[in-house]
C-alpha cells in the first residue's frame, strides 16, 4: 500500500514472479488440500457436526482459486520484468542468517548473539565508523538484557 | 448524566490521578512504541502494579497505559515503517513517505493530535450511549458477525494493494494459518504434528512482527547494501519538510476524523472486532472519500488521521460492552475487566447502578487522560524525531534485536521467535513479489473469529443458507461485500492480477 510496495508489484518480477507466486501458492495450497488438511485434522463426530477440517480446507481452496485467477490473469499479459532471482537471493540470505540467529540464541545465548548480529547488520548497512559499531553492539544487548530483567524479570536466553 | 459526570470529575481531579495517568500514557507509549510490546503486552505487565492501588487511580492509570499503547505504535510505524502491531500498520503507508520528505515531526503530530481526538469523541460517545448500547448490542448474532468480517476482509482486499487478487490470497492464506492448533470447538488438534507448541496455534506476535516489523526492517537493510551510497541515507535523514501543525490545519481534516472517530467507534461497541480492522476500514473510507485517492500511500497526511482517530477511537467504545454488557470488546478491554474484577468491581448490566460513582468517575478521568496524553505526546515529539535523524544502519540493526526480544519476552518462548524469523522472511518474498502482508496479517488475526462465528451459524441454522433471508444485518454486509469486490476488480482492470 505503500509507496514501495505499490512499486513492488510491477517493479521486482511483473508477470514472470507473478506467474512464479501463483504456482507455487497453488502447489501449496493442493498441497494443503489433499495431504495435510486430511491427514491431520480429525473427521466430525456425527453428521450434524462441522468437521473440524471444513474451515482449513475452505481457507485453502479459496487460496486455491484466487491463485489460479493471478495465474490466467498474468498468463494473458505480455512478458515484463525480471528481478525473481533477486527475491530467490534476499530469501536464501534471510533464511540462512534465521537459522543462524536461532542456533546463536539457544546455543550461546542473547548476549553472544545480539553483539554479533548488530555489528553484522550494521556493517552490511554500510556503516564504517567503528566506534559506533563497537558501543552499539556492546552497550545496546547489554541494556536491553538489563532492561528485561529490571522491568520485565525476564531472563533473556 | 451531566450532574453524575460533574461529581466524577470532582473525585477524579486529584493530583494523585493525574500523576498515575501521566505515568500511565508515558509507559504505555514507551512500551507501545516497542515492535511486539503493543498495549496489550503494556496492560499485561502493568496490571499487577495497581494490586495495591485504591480503585480509581489504578482504572485510570490502565486506562492511560491503553490509551498510550495505542498511540505508542504509530511512532515506528511513523518513523521506520515498522510497525509493531497491526493496527499501527495503517500508519506507516503515508508516515513513513512524510518520514522520507523530512516531515517526520509533522507525521508524528498529525499522528498524536488524531489519537487524541479519536479518543475523546468515541470517550464523549462512550459516555452518552453506554446505557442504550446493551439493547443494539443484542441484535448481532453469529451470522452478522460473519457477514461483517467477510465485509472487512473485501474491504480490505481492495485498498490494501494494486491488485485484489492478490489481496484475497493473502487474507486467505492468514484465514488458513489460523487455524493451525487445536479445534476451537471440539478441541482435536488440527495440523499441530504432535508438537505443543501449535497447539495454541501460531502466536499472534510471531506472526504480526514477523511479516510487519522484522520483513521491513530486513528489506531496508537489503536496499541500503545495494544503494550503498550517501543517497542512502538522505532519504531519512538529509531532507528537512515542514514541521508545524497548527490546530486550524490539523481541523481542516474534520471530515476524515469525524468519520474515522465514528468508524473506530462502531467497530469498538461490538465485541471482538478489534482495533486493527477499525483501522484499516477507516483507511479504506478515507481513501474512497478523498478526491485525489491516488495520493494514499505516498504521504498524505489523511492516511494517518484516518487511521490514528479510528483505532484510538476503539479504546474508548470498547469500554461500551465491556460496561453495558460485561463483555470485553477485545484483549485490552478483557484484562481491563480483569482490573475491575480486582478491585471489587464486577462488569456488566449492573456497573452502573451499583458503582455508578466511580464509573462516572472514570469517564471523567478518560477524558482528563486525552489532555495529559496531549501534552505528554508533545513533549515526546522532539525526542521521537531524533530517531528521524539518525542514520538507518544505526537504528535498523536495534530494532532487529528488539523485534526478536519483543517477541520473546510475552512467553520466553524460542519456538516463537524461530517464528518469527520465519515469517519474516515471508513478510519480505510478500513486500517483494508486491502480496499485501498487511492482509496476512489481518486474515491470520480474524481467522478465528470468521471461524468460530461461521461454524456457530452452520450450526445455528443447520446450514440452511435461507437463513440470511432473517437477517437483514446480515444482508446489508453480503450486498456490500459484492458491491465492494466489483469496484476493486473493476477500478484498475490493467494492474489487477
Amino acid at each position: 500500500m505503500s509507496d514501495h510496495e505499490d512499486a513492488d508489484v510491477a517493479a521486482p518480477g511483473g508477470r514472470g514472479v507473478d506467474m512464479a507466486a501463483g504456482l507455487c501458492l497453488a502447489a501449496l495450497s493442493l498441497f494443503a488440500l489433499l495431504w495435510l488438511i486430511p491427514n491431520h485434522t480429525q473427521p466430525a463426530d456425527s453428521q450434524f457436526d462441522v468437521a473440524p477440517g471444513f474451515f482449513p480446507n475452505l481457507a485453502a481452496g479459496t487460496v486455491l482459486l484466487f491463485s489460479l485467477v493471478l495465474l490466467a490473469r498474468r498468463w494473458r499479459q505480455a512478458p515484463s520484468g525480471g528481478g525473481g532471482r533477486q527475491v530467490i537471493i534476499e530469501i536464501a540470505a534471510w533464511s540462512a542468517l534465521g537459522v543462524a540467529i536461532m542456533l546463536a540464541l539457544s546455543a550461546l545465548g542473547f548476549l553472544v548473539m545480539a553483539p554479533v548480529v548488530i555489528a553484522g547488520a550494521m556493517l552490511f548497512s554500510g556503516n564504517r565508523t567503528w566506534w559506533l559499531i563497537a558501543a552499539m553492539a556492546i552497550v545496546f544487548p547489554l541494556a536491553v538484557e538489563g532492561a528485561a530483567w529490571v522491568i520485565f524479570t525476564v531472563d533473556l536466553p | 448524566m451531566i450532574e453524575s459526570l460533574l461529581a466524577g470529575f470532582e473525585a477524579a481531579f486529584t493530583l494523585v490521578n493525574l500523576a498515575f495517568i501521566a505515568a500511565g500514557i508515558t509507559l504505555g507509549i514507551l512500551i507501545g512504541a516497542i515492535p511486539g510490546l503493543g498495549s496489550v503486552t503494556a496492560l499485561a505487565i502493568l496490571i499487577p502494579i495497581t494490586f495495591y492501588m485504591s480503585p480509581l487511580p489504578a482504572i485510570a492509570f490502565l486506562v492511560g497505559v491503553n490509551k498510550g499503547g495505542t498511540s505508542g505504535g504509530a511512532i515506528p510505524a511513523i518513523l521506520l515503517n515498522s510497525p509493531g502491531t497491526p493496527e499501527a500498520a495503517a500508519s506507516a503507508f503515508d508516515g513513513y513517505p512524510m518520514t522520507q520528505r523530512g516531515e517526520a515531526k509533522r507525521a508524528m503530530k498529525y499522528a498524536l493530535y488524531s489519537s487524541v481526538t479519536g479518543d475523546m469523541i468515541s470517550d464523549v460517545l462512550l459516555i452518552i450511549l453506554v446505557v442504550p448500547f446493551a439493547a443494539v448490542a443484542l441484535q448481532f448474532g453469529p451470522l452478522e458477525y460473519t457477514a461483517i468480517l467477510i465485509f472487512a476482509f473485501s474491504l480490505l482486499a481492495g485498498i490494501s494493494s494494486a491488485s485484489p487478487t492478490k489481496g484475497l490470497i493473502a487474507i486467505f492464506g492468514g484465514v488458513f494459518l489460523s487455524t493451525i492448533g487445536l479445534d476451537p470447538v471440539d478441541s482435536t488438534q488440527r495440523m499441530t504434528f504432535d508438537q505443543v507448541n501449535l497447539y495454541d496455534g501460531l502466536s499472534i506476535s510471531a506472526v504480526a512482527i514477523g511479516c510487519l516489523a522484522l520483513a521491513s526492517v530486513i528489506e531496508q537493510m537489503f536496499d541500503l547494501r545495494r544503494q550503498q551510497s550517501a543517497s542512502a541515507e538522505a532519504g531519512q535523514s538529509g531532507q528537512h519538510g515542514p514541521t508545524a501543525l497548527t490546530v486550524g490545519e490539523f481541523f481542516s481534516h474534520w471530515k476524515t476524523i469525524g468519520r474515522s472517530a465514528l468508524i473506530g467507534s462502531g467497530v469498538g461497541m461490538l465485541p471482538g472486532l478489534g482495533v486493527t480492522l477499525a483501522a484499516f476500514l477507516s483507511y479504506g473510507a478515507a481513501k474512497r472519500a478523498s478526491a485525489e485517492p491516488q495520493s494514499f500511500g505516498k504521504g498524505n497526511p489523511q492516511g494517518i488521521i484516518a487511521t490514528e482517530a479510528a483505532n484510538s477511537a476503539v479504546v474508548g467504545a470498547n469500554l461500551v460492552p465491556t460496561i453495558a454488557l460485561g463483555v470485553p470488546g477485545n484483549i485490552a478491554a478483557a484484562l481491563l475487566i480483569g482490573a475491575f474484577i480486582i478491585h471489587g468491581i464486577v462488569p456488566g448490566p449492573f456497573m452502573m447502578t451499583m458503582h455508578g460513582e466511580l464509573i462516572y468517575a472514570l469517564f471523567a478521568s478518560m477524558l482528563m487522560a486525552n489532555g495529559v496524553h496531549l501534552v505528554i505526546g508533545k513533549l515526546g515529539i522532539p525526542l521521537w524525531s531524533l530517531v528521524a535523524k539518525t542514520p538507518k544502519s544505526v537504528i535498523l540493526p536495534p530494532v532487529l534485536i528488539l523485534c526478536i526480544v519483543g517477541v520473546y519476552l510475552p512467553g520466553q518462548s524460542l519456538f516463537d521467535v524461530g517464528v518469527m524469523l520465519a515469517f519474516a522472511g515471508v513478510g519480505l518474498a510478500m513486500r517483494r513479489t508486491g502480496f499485501p502482508v498487511v492482509c496476512l496479517v489481518i486474515g491470520f488475526l480474524l481467522g478465528g473469529m470468521l471461524e468460530t462465528s461461521l461454524r456457530q451459524s452452520l450450526l445455528l441454522h443447520k446450514s440452511d443458507l435461507s437463513a440470511l433471508l432473517g437477517s437483514p444485518i446480515a444482508l446489508v454486509f453480503l450486498a456490500l461485500t459484492v458491491f465492494v469486490l466489483l469496484r476493486a476488480f473493476r477500478r484498475t482492470p490493467k494492474e489487477n492480477a
